[in-house]
């Protein structure tokens, strides 16, 4: 079973159902159809602070919660020298 | 006892005596102030060296039996007096075993199959590395018993592999910054306790002068900044402390346990405490949740944002 991290324009696409956000599921599933799909922690400051920034009232500030409850997150550690790696 | 090669025969070279005894010792004082003091490399003080104290009784064999020692130790019990365990952990049990039995039950723990998550340090690990150099040939086998006391263990070469792999994957120690509550009930020889928001973080100084100064913080709030040392599974084991000051407004921001975990650790974590799912099925049931929550304009904001 693979871990994919997805980014977050990827993670917004996918929320959002674009064209773009249907291939790239369609390309995940092709790449392994049992993966561990994990957000970065950066993902979800990203989309925190959009709501911040964009006065979100509270029934989508809820619905955002909600799925962000239901995510996996890493945190990118400095001490993680095989993530570092596999950046290379 | 050793077995399998044409030298297990009852009869030991003085440089490889010299060499087993000498990491056997190192293992077991390692060991030792790894239960007692949290921290295996701490060097133990006169009395816990003569608690330590391993007496080779006798040596006998041949070539087919192999050659077999016999150690005389004694239990920490009738040897170790009025120590403050208390900290790190309750370790009353260390009190059970002798040194030979310490250095049998770091070999099994290090090769247990639930290893990541059990306390052993880097420098422990270390020496149990440096046994390796005990073994002659591929195919030797040294047996370490304790008379029945605990589990004998059976070490080949091929079984330092695994505790190499534990070794690598211990993050090196790296410089930390914890903001707590200096806890009353934990203080003991050079250790104290930190209650953060996200529980107990055992602390302690080497330097005498930190630990006299700090207790002036004694329950109250205080910033530390220190050397972190980290479990195989990436989790805090203590922070040595190298200053601390009086928390400033934002400190809270660093009252949080420090972990080093790798990103597959943090998954296998994660997987243990909640009941998230990660699967592509999951990510595929949130697809267009937010499509009539976020208007066209605001999306193609979110993207332009994300990629400035």
């Amino acid at each position: 079973m693979k871990n994919i991290v997805i980014d977050t324009c990827v993670f917004i696409h996918i929320v959002r159902d674009t064209t773009t956000g249907k291939r790239c599921l369609k390309e995940l599933e092709k790449y392994d159809e049992a993966a561990n799909i994990i957000v970065s922690v950066v993902t979800k400051a990203e989309l925190v602070s959009f709501i911040a920034q964009n006065n979100w009232g509270k029934p989508k500030i809820q619905k955002l919660n909600k799925i962000l409850e239901e995510i996996t997150y890493i945190d990118i550690s400095n001490a993680d020298q095989l993530l570092i790696d596999s950046y290379t | 006892m050793i077995l399998s090669e044409d030298d297990d025969n009852g009869l030991l070279e003085f440089d490889r005596l010299n060499l087993l005894t000498k990491s056997t010792k190192d293992i077991a004082t390692k060991a030792l102030m790894l239960r007692l003091r949290g921290f295996s490399e701490i060097k133990p003080d006169k009395s816990l060296k003569s608690a330590l104290a391993l007496r080779l009784q006798s040596i006998s064999g041949n070539s087919q039996e192999g050659t077999s020692l016999t150690i005389d130790c004694t239990h920490f019990s009738e040897t170790i007096k009025g120590l403050q365990l208390e900290m790190f952990k309750p370790r009353e049990d260390v009190l059970q075993l002798t040194p030979m039995a310490l250095v049998i039950e770091s070999f099994q723990t290090a090769l247990n199959d639930e290893s990541e998550d059990v306390d052993l340090d880097k420098p422990l690990l270390k020496s149990l590395m440096g046994f390796k150099k005990n073994f002659i040939s591929d195919n030797e086998v040294f047996y370490m018993a304790n008379r029945g006391t605990i589990a004998e263990v059976r070490l080949t070469k091929d079984d330092f592999q695994k505790i190499g792999l534990l070794e690598d994957n211990i993050p090196e120690p790296k410089k930390v910054i914890v903001n707590g509550q200096l806890d009353e009930m934990k203080v003991s020889k050079g250790k104290l306790g930190l209650q953060t928001e996200q529980g107990l973080v055992n602390v302690f100084a080497n330097d005498k002068a930190i630990i006299e100064s700090i207790v002036r913080f004694m329950g109250k709030e205080v910033t530390i900044l220190g050397m972190a040392h980290y479990k195989p599974n990436g989790q805090l084991s203590f922070i040595e402390i190298r200053e601390y000051n009086e928390p400033g407004a934002r400190d809270r921001f660093f009252s949080k346990k420090p972990t080093a975990m790798t990103a597959h650790q943090q998954l296998l974590f994660q997987a243990k405490q909640s009941k998230k799912s990660s699967s592509l099925s999951a990510l595929k049931s949130i697809s267009g949740l937010l499509k009539d929550e976020i208007s066209e304009e605001e999306f193609q904001e979110m993207l332009k944002d994300i990629h400035r």
